[in-house]
């Protein structure tokens, strides 16, 4: 079991995937089993697939960083 | 009402959400940038094929791009979104490019939040849903 507050201190600027063990009222992961992790976001997304399960996905490092954004969609 | 917070007189919203495919028995919990000027919900290509979703290379929308021109994207529909603990079922989403170097894996647009009553208090750092 693995704490994401520690995750995020353990990896800086990595991106983590985890199995999901608890989440809080508002069903954002706290704690987990970690599968995977790394600089390669897409490696990561190739090992969830062909599993079950409920899973979380999250980048330790600042998002957006020096990026101011605009999209349409 | 579910509420979540963030960082005052920030500029942009990061929200938890969760992705659910249940041909493959598969959920997955991603950050999202909140986008109320989206029409859709938006994932990259990554996100969809972890999910196991099926995209259609027919079934596509037109976008208006950030470099204002018009593109067409896959639009696939996701079976279940979930945020803050609200369900909506059968959301469509476009598949765009968002670079992982950005920490999002999608972002939070209008086929979900127009279920919802949504509220953004800027200078509180508080997001309510509703």
């Amino acid at each position: 079991m693995k704490i994401i507050e520690d995750l995020r201190n353990q990896y800086p600027n990595e991106w983590i995937l985890l199995e999901v063990e608890k989440k809080d009222s508002l069903g954002v992961p706290v704690e987990g089993r970690l599968i995977a992790h790394g600089q390669d976001a897409e490696a990561l997304w190739d090992e969830i697939a062909g599993r079950q399960g409920q899973f979380y996905v999250f980048y330790t490092g600042e998002i957006l960083k020096d990026t101011a954004v605009i999209f349409y969609a | 009402m579910p509420r979540a917070r963030f960082q005052p007189r920030t500029t942009i919203v990061v929200v938890a959400v969760e992705l659910t495919n249940r041909a493959t028995g598969r959920s997955v919990i991603v950050n999202m940038l909140l986008d109320t000027g989206a029409t859709y919900t938006a994932i990259p290509m990554r996100v969809a094929k972890g999910l196991g979703v099926p995209v259609d290379p027919e079934q596509t929308t037109r976008i208006l791009t950030a470099q204002g021109s018009f593109q067409r994207v896959p639009l696939v529909r996701l079976d279940k979104v979930q945020v803050l603990g609200l369900d909506s079922e059968d959301v469509e989403a476009v598949i765009i490019n968002l670079p992982a170097k950005t920490g999002l894996d999608g972002l939070l647009g209008g086929s979900y939040l127009r279920d919802y009553r949504v509220l953004i208090d800027y200078p509180h750092g508080v997001l309510e849903i509703e």
